[in-house]
């Protein structure tokens, strides 16, 4: 798609509370809340290579963001971005830049143990490529 | 979600729910592919209510295809996630002033708890 519009773009690198919305193999949505990065395009997350959610974005790659402040923020809003999700190869890393929001309690411990994660192959870095977004 | 282990209690996940406002939705767009929004939710007696502008995109999706996932989550650290979902068909009770209703039916409940992992995570 074209790119995004510069307000949505910077609300996402502003916030990282996403909701993950896949469809299970019966067709009935899931949403699963996760961290959401950012990141030239793109937004990144990262999951459990056994996961509901990884089985059901294997099935059918269709995806929706939802990207929101927090509930009791006075002014509660949000992007949804809509598109497709792939799963990076093996070794991908979440882009993590020093600018990026970290969520309360996940200081470099969190960060250094999901990477091993990743690297070990448990985790995986799932990138969605958005082809329509829409502000909350 | 939700490994059995970390699940929230039945009396957990009915004060979790009441004493929430904001949920995020997950439903599937006029094109069949997942989409997201925002809603209000309200939950008394066991009965969960969602409430939405009327002439947003996704009550219009609700009202064809009332497949619905309502999320409520709180993240106040890494170790202390606590989140619900309700899986159910979302209903609409009428509108008021533009706002309509849709009591979540036949709701399936998942939860979950970090706090009662054995081994809290690193932080």
């Amino acid at each position: 798609m074209s790119p995004l519009p510069p307000a949505a773009e910077e609300f996402l690198r502003a916030h990282t509370r996403t909701f993950l919305v896949t469809l299970r193999p019966d067709g009935v949505p899931a949403c699963h809340p996760m961290v959401g990065l950012y990141h030239e395009g793109a937004l990144y997350l990262t999951t459990y290579r056994k996961s509901a959610k990884v089985r059901n974005l294997t099935a059918d790659p269709r995806v929706a963001c939802v990207v929101v402040t927090q509930d009791d923020d006075p002014e509660f809003r949000g992007v949804v971005l809509r598109g497709r999700a792939e799963i990076l190869a093996a070794g991908a890393a979440m882009p993590w830049t020093p600018e990026a929001p970290r969520p309360a309690g996940t200081g470099a411990g969190v960060a250094r143990l999901v990477q091993s994660r990743v690297a070990e192959g448990k985790r995986v870095v799932v990138r969605v490529v958005p082809d329509e977004v829409r502000t909350i | 979600m939700p490994r059995e282990r970390i699940a929230m209690s039945a009396d957990e996940v009915a004060a979790f729910l009441a004493a929430k406002r904001t949920a995020m939705l997950g439903l599937r767009g006029a094109d069949g592919a997942p989409d997201g929004a925002a809603a209000t939710i309200s939950y008394r007696d066991g009965v969960l209510v969602i409430e939405l502008r009327a002439d947003c995109e996704a009550a219009r999706n609700l009202r064809r295809d009332p497949r619905v996932v309502v999320s409520v989550e709180e993240y106040p650290s890494y170790s202390r996630i606590r989140g619900v979902a309700v899986h159910g068909r979302a209903v609409s009770v009428g509108a008021v002033e533009g706002r309509e209703r849709f009591r979540v039916d036949r709701p399936r409940i998942e939860s979950f708890d970090f706090a009662k992992m054995k081994r809290a995570p690193a932080e």
